[in-house]
């Protein structure tokens, strides 16, 4: 599995964010994107799961071209800016109900998902009571679901505590291992160091 | 494509359910209003009143306005009131969902195609709801009320109280437009509006769709599409131009080309958080 980017330069009401990228992603392997806030990194996510149209260039996924022969990648999950989930579910509902609309994935892989994050899939309180640290841990979960073979990651251990951070790094290790494609996105220079096999510097919408 | 729609409801639900119980609301309102006008006439006529003169006030429309006669137009704020309803429950789901957890049932559908489909029959589906509830209200109201289950307009009621003047139309013409087109309208309104929702704004996809039925209450034209909504301004009660085969052929001909330009325009749009600055 791999993902190419050719050329890839996106326009948003005249400014470019971002410019000429070319890179090849291949599973197996945690990609970190680093750079500074507004440098791009969170519009090539949304180019890669295909939420924006690129102005130039393609996304080829293992020799299907998004935009040409899909617009949606067949087999993505992510977790790009904030979570959003339904307030009124707790969180073992929003993901039954999102992992509904794809095949069913069984109760068990759900609550096996939420522990690995750490939180408890019985728990009783809704979304809408989750601290923002639980929201962050539950859009991990419905992003890794379903074991997609690429995951996209914005700021995943943003206002996790440590324990969680902990778990988020053996979590991606595991898939590492079952060699799905990740792409995270980290403002920890250090954290990104001991998550990413490779890390991708940007800047100004560049690759440098 | 149904676990879209099931989504879809379930969602829908959640994100309008307050909504649906103010307009219940509104809608007991304005049938108690509607109770005590029509007892008026039948007290001081001495008739009986018939389930179709209740359908009537609540969804009959305003008075018929004569060209250059603008200084008899009373702003219809009952009418208005449904209207307006239909149109806040139903205009900000789509495009809610789109920029929060709409991302992932997009991605996880796979096909931006499958999700503004399932986004329509949302739509006709709410709709249609509502309209139930509407006439589900009314018939318990008009049945409270001690009418006869007639569905007939009765001559003094539809003067009196409905803005009607004269009925030169058939009875299945009258319950044709009395309660289908006025569905039918809403749904391509409430298509309208989503679509400029999608590729301008919510906001202006409710002024517009607003502008349009506001405008339809002062001007009886052909392409102000709420003018089929109206028994009043049809040209069956009234001297207008307006008949219901028209608007049947108009209403199919908007929602099948706000279908095909939402869809068309989401294939390509960019899903951008809201307010994004670049």
């Amino acid at each position: 599995m791999y993902i190419e980017l050719k050329d890839i330069s996106k326009s948003i009401r005249k400014t470019e964010v971002l410019s000429n990228i070319n890179l090849r992603l291949e599973s197996g392997k945690v990609y970190g994107l680093k750079g500074k806030n507004g440098c791009g990194k969170t519009m090539l996510m949304r180019v890669i799961c295909g939420l924006i149209k690129p102005t130039n260039g393609t996304v080829d996924y293992n020799g299907v071209v998004l935009w040409r022969d899909i617009d949606v990648p067949k087999s993505i999950g992510a977790l790009i800016e904030n979570p959003s989930f339904i307030p009124g579910y707790t969180g073992y509902e929003n993901l039954e109900l999102l992992s509904s609309i794809k095949g069913k994935t069984s109760e068990e892989e759900i609550c096996d998902v939420m522990i690995k994050v750490g939180l408890e899939p019985y728990d009783k309180r809704k979304y809408r009571k989750y601290s923002l640290g639980m929201k962050q841990k539950l859009g991990i979960a419905c992003a890794v679901m379903g074991e997609p073979e690429v995951i996209v990651l914005d700021e995943p251990i943003n206002a996790i505590d440590e324990a969680g951070v902990e778990l988020v790094r053996e979590l991606l290790e595991e898939l590492k291992k079952k060699d799905k494609l990740i792409i995270i996105a980290c403002h920890d220079a250090d954290e990104m160091n001991v998550l990413a096999d490779e890390v991708i510097q940007m800047e100004k919408g560049h690759i440098i | 494509m149904r676990k879209l729609v099931k989504y879809d409801l379930r969602n829908g639900w959640h994100n309008t359910y307050y909504k649906i119980g103010i307009f219940v609301l509104v809608i007991v309102v304005i049938n108690i209003i509607g109770v005590n006008s029509i007892k008026m006439v039948i007290d001081n006529n001495k008739i009986n009143a018939d389930i179709l003169d209740y359908i009537c006030f609540v969804l009959g429309g305003p008075r018929y306005i004569p060209e250059g006669m603008f200084s008899m137009y009373v702003i219809p704020v009952l009418w208005l009131l449904i209207q307006v309803g239909i149109s806040y429950t139903i205009g900000y789901y789509a495009m809610n969902d789109l920029h929060a957890y709409g991302q992932q049932v997009l991605l996880r559908s796979s096909s931006r195609a499958k999700w503004w489909i399932s986004k329509i029959v949302w739509n006709v589906t709410m709709v249609s709801l509502l309209y139930v509830i509407i006439f589900i209200v009314t018939i318990v109201s008009a049945q409270i009320a001690g009418c006869k289950w007639d569905w007939e307009l009765t001559t003094d009621i539809a003067r009196d109280v409905c803005n009607i003047d004269m009925i030169a139309g058939k009875s299945q013409e009258i319950l044709i437009v009395l309660m289908v087109m006025p569905l039918l309208t809403s749904i391509t309104l409430s298509l309208i509006q989503m679509v400029l929702a999608l590729i301008l704004s919510p906001m202006i996809g409710f002024i517009v769709v607003q502008s349009i039925v506001i405008l339809s209450t002062i001007y009886a034209k052909k392409w102000l599409i709420s003018n089929y909504a109206m028994l009043s301004h049809n040209k069956i009660t009234c001297a207008s131009d307006i008949k219901y085969t028209d608007g049947i052929v108009i209403n199919v001909i908007l929602c099948l080309a706000a279908f095909v330009i939402g869809l068309c325009y989401f294939q390509r749009c960019d899903i951008l958080p809201k307010n994004e600055e670049v």
